[in-house]
């Protein structure tokens, strides 16, 4: 079977689970207690207006008419309006997406900048006062819920250091938004030269990315530790040692290349993770991301941006798992023959 | 000596990488924070409508009474011994956009001038078509003055709102309203400009209330510059406004979803004021009074907490069970433990500063010993320990903090409590529907009238709001009889009477009455304290 087949047949696959996640969104906010037309209503309201207010948000349909509609509107791109902002789903998370990815990815970033060679190290020094001193560094790290090390961080370097800046969101006060590139505020003041946003944009991202990258560091050094010590104890790497190569291409080169092989799996998974994760830290630093608006949403029972936001981790996931196939189908050639 | 090159290249990665991070961390403070003109809050509302009839979020309704003039304003005074602050007292006015009025008709009209020179955005001249149009709409649009302008304004037609002249308007009532001037101070009440409202109305819409959720479209000190929820809300001084520029040209309020980083951000001086609902728990606020650089400033209000205790379920149905309960409450340890001293204790429905109160009514007092007879007289004790749910909503600290001490105490006279902790939204749908058996409820009546806060709570009528279901004939023809009677001796002694029954009836578990908190800055002044509970930014400045 060729690749393109493998590809082919993946991506068939989606669709079934796509479909799946639209069934469990909808489910999710039907089963939910709590009438969204009551809260719309407000406290003063007769009954007859509360039943008008359901006739108009079409709550009084049968299941599988509202399950239709919920479908049809998504495929217009239509996910609903929001009641606690007043603005469609769609614009609030036009607004909120870039925010959440940009927290995302400069935690991926530092989970992988201080976890590969962190595990590298601790191979190397196995059993000495570096790896005990990552072994101690990943308890803490898995340990600690994030809330908690957020809210230290924030204590530390915001209010006792003062050399964090003040958590109230992306940028500080007087420094404008870059213009609108990727919406990642980072990669767009870099491209457009703006440079006091970029070095606002990377400030207010130090803490909130420090500690949501920190928390995933800890499983991805224990792996890369893990399949390095046993790639080194191959007998490839023997043959290399033997054959008198340099250690510095030894271990980069034929070592840490094969042991990453694994790691790929895992960031998809910490992707994953991660998406999640945000919805604690965002709300500990304000950050003005959709996990943040997720808990606001749940808490005052606001149907769409609900299942918006399952629907986008799940997309999300769906995205990441068949990225993560793909790049192994290419990386692996036994896997897309299987 | 290679892993020693390795161990430095690791260095290089990881320290370098965080040493870029933090090399911008010496930036300056910023530019906003130190522009003494803006005025920084943080809060953890976000606009959900813009619409002035409607029931908003507090952000919603902040935005209103900031960027809308009402036809006039609650009064507010300077309040002794806190200097740079003021609040209102009942049955004072100040005029607003009328500038002054009158009564006719033995008081069933009232008639308003409306002042000359003030002009909307537009450029068009702010006048009595303006003031009739804004109560058109709140009669005739869904919200909240679709239901108060005909039961307490007594107009149920938009031909009894009348335009003498280009600056007289006159509200025609079918008699003397004895809450009319309240009712017409309402931030609800917003002047619009009907223009502007009319060239956004459509034949389903005719009142525009779409359009009116995400725009402004009248007159006020302040206008809405940017609204990015989960981020800010910006407010500017408006240009040309008829009464003297405010003192803050700008308020930025920061949307702050965690309360620590809310207490931080006080500490740091990076925000100026915590606002909200209450923004900051009583335990904080405690401990930053004292804090150098800020100050508390607290005055007692009139938001009742109470429990509900379902009338019609049993074995709450028992008057004897019910005061029991009232017997059991320990609010002596509550206030100072929960509270932190920012409150009041209740004595009756009626809050302490509302007219007509009578604090002596009330029997009550933490007596365990008469709590237990109680339950032994109601008969129900055979079936101790009886099981009962505990119904609050989550996010609510005081009342999760209180529902302990009342759990413990309930389950000495012979209860089985099970606290349920519920969002806002299923705590309504259930309330309302009579799911809850006792529940942590509280209420705020914007109109400080003792038969405003008794139709809405004790009425049978009032479904929705009666959180206690209680239903009792005796009460309800007290209430229709004095709702709209103008007699103040008259009003105030049948007040004394409802409360009478009420204690007797032990329709509430008493717990107390709030004190308005704000926590803020030493140098801001000029707070004012309204019915309502939003703040008006308007007068406050740095001394």
């Amino acid at each position: 079977m060729g690749f393109g087949r493998y590809l082919i047949r993946r991506l068939l696959l989606v669709v079934p689970t796509l479909v799946g996640v639209t069934l469990i969104t909808f489910a999710l906010t039907y089963l939910l207690p709590g009438n969204p037309a009551l809260v719309k209503a407000g406290p003063l309201a007769t009954p007859e207006y509360v039943a008008d207010m359901e006739r108009r948000m079409g709550l009084d349909r049968p299941v599988y008419v509202q399950y239709w509609r919920y479908v049809r509107g998504l495929a217009r791109g239509d996910l609903g309006q929001s009641a606690s902002t007043g603005r469609p789903v769609l614009d609030d998370f036009r607004q909120r997406i870039p925010a959440t990815l940009e927290l995302t990815l400069a935690s991926l970033l530092v989970a992988t900048a201080a976890g590969i060679p962190l595990g590298v190290l601790s191979a190397l020094h196995r059993d000495g006062p570096l790896d005990h001193l990552a072994r101690v560094l990943g308890v803490v790290g898995v340990a600690m819920p994030t809330f908690w090390t957020g809210l230290l961080a924030l204590y530390v370097f915001f209010y006792v250091l003062g050399v964090a800046p003040a958590p109230l969101g992306r940028l500080s006060p007087g420094v404008s938004a870059p213009p609108h590139l990727t919406g990642l505020y980072v990669v767009d003041a870099a491209l457009t030269g703006r440079w006091p946003a970029l070095a606002s944009a990377l400030h207010h991202l130090m803490l909130p990315a420090l500690t949501l990258g920190l928390a995933v560091m800890a499983p991805l050094a224990r792996m890369v530790r893990a399949t390095m010590l046993e790639i080194l104890a191959s007998d490839f790497i023997k043959a290399a040692w033997a054959a008198g190569l340099p250690p510095a291409r030894v271990i980069y080169h034929d070592a840490l290349r094969n042991a990453l092989i694994p790691v790929i799996t895992l960031l998809g998974v910490i992707f994953g993770f991660l998406m999640a994760g945000n919805v604690v830290v965002e709300r500990v630093f304000a950050w003005p991301g959709i996990g943040n608006y997720a808990v606001t949403s749940l808490m005052t029972k606001d149907p769409a941006p609900i299942q918006g936001f399952v629907l986008f981790v799940a997309v999300v996931s769906v995205l990441v798992n068949l990225a993560v196939d793909v790049l192994y189908g290419l990386a692996d050639p036994r896997i897309r023959l299987r | 000596m290679q892993t020693r090159i390795h161990r430095r290249s690791f260095l290089k990665a990881t320290v370098g990488g965080a040493a870029a991070l933090s090399a911008t961390a010496s930036a300056r403070r910023s530019a906003w924070a130190q522009d003494p003109r803006t005025l920084v809050v943080a809060w953890d509302s976000d606009i959900d409508t813009l619409d002035p009839a409607q029931f908003k979020a507090i952000a919603g309704y902040v935005t209103i009474a900031n960027c809308y003039d009402t036809p006039i304003a609650w009064k507010v005074r300077p309040i002794e011994g806190k200097p740079g602050f003021a609040r209102s007292h009942p049955g004072e006015f100040d005029p607003a956009i009328c500038e002054s009025w009158a009564t006719e008709a033995d008081g069933a009209t009232l008639v308003f001038k409306v002042r000359r020179g003030a002009r909307f955005p537009s450029g068009r001249p702010v006048d009595a078509h303006a003031v009739k149009y804004c109560f058109d709409r709140g009669l005739q649009s869904p919200g909240y003055m679709r239901i108060v302008i005909p039961s307490l304004l007594q107009v149920s037609s938009p031909d009894q709102f009348e335009v003498r002249d280009d600056h007289t308007f006159a509200i025609k009532m079918k008699a003397p309203g004895p809450m009319a001037m309240d009712i017409v101070a309402l931030s609800n009440n917003a002047i619009l400009d009907p223009e502007e409202v009319r060239a956004h109305a459509t034949k389903e819409d005719p009142w525009a209330a779409e359009w009116l959720k995400r725009n402004l479209a009248g007159i006020g000190p302040y206008r809405l510059t940017k609204n990015e929820p989960g981020v800010e809300v910006v407010l500017e001084a408006t240009p040309g406004y008829w009464r003297p520029a405010p003192y803050f040209q700008r308020i930025v309020f920061k949307f702050v979803p965690n309360e620590a980083d809310r207490v931080l951000l006080l500490k740091r001086k990076a925000v100026d004021l915590v606002a909200g609902r209450p923004g900051l728990t009583p335990k904080n606020v405690k401990a930053l009074e004292g804090e150098p650089g800020l100050k508390v400033f607290s005055v007692p209000d009139t938001t009742c907490h109470f429990l509900a205790i379902n009338t019609q379920k049993p074995p709450f149905d028992n008057v004897k069970v019910r005061q029991a309960v009232n017997y059991a409450i320990p609010i002596q340890a509550i206030l100072p433990n929960v509270l932190q001293g920012y409150a009041t204790p209740m004595t009756t429905p009626i809050p302490h500063l509302t007219p007509g109160h009578v604090g002596t009514l009330s029997p009550y007092k933490y007596d365990l010993d008469k709590a237990r007879k109680l339950m032994r007289e109601a008969g129900v004790l055979d079936k101790a320990p009886i099981p009962v749910e505990l119904a609050l909503r989550v996010g609510f600290v005081a009342h999760e903090q209180a529902s302990v001490w009342v759990q413990r105490e309930l389950e000495k006279i012979g209860f089985k409590v099970a606290i349920v902790k519920e969002t806002d939204a299923t705590f309504r749908q259930v309330a309302i529907k009579g799911g809850h058996t006792l529940s942590f409820e509280a209420w705020q009546s914007w109109v400080n009238d003792p038969w405003y806060h008794l139709l809405f709570n004790f009425h049978s009528k009032s479904k929705f709001t009666n959180a206690s279901f209680y239903s009792n004939p005796a009460l309800d023809k007290l209430i229709d009889d004095n709702v709209n009677e103008v007699n103040p001796q008259k009003r105030l002694a049948a007040a004394r009477e409802a409360q009478k029954i009420l204690v007797e009836d032990a329709v509430w578990g008493f717990l107390w009455y709030d004190s308005w908190t704000r926590v803020m800055k030493a140098d801001l002044v000029g707070l004012e304290k309204r019915w309502d509970t939003f703040e008006r930014y308007y007068a406050v400045r740095r001394a």
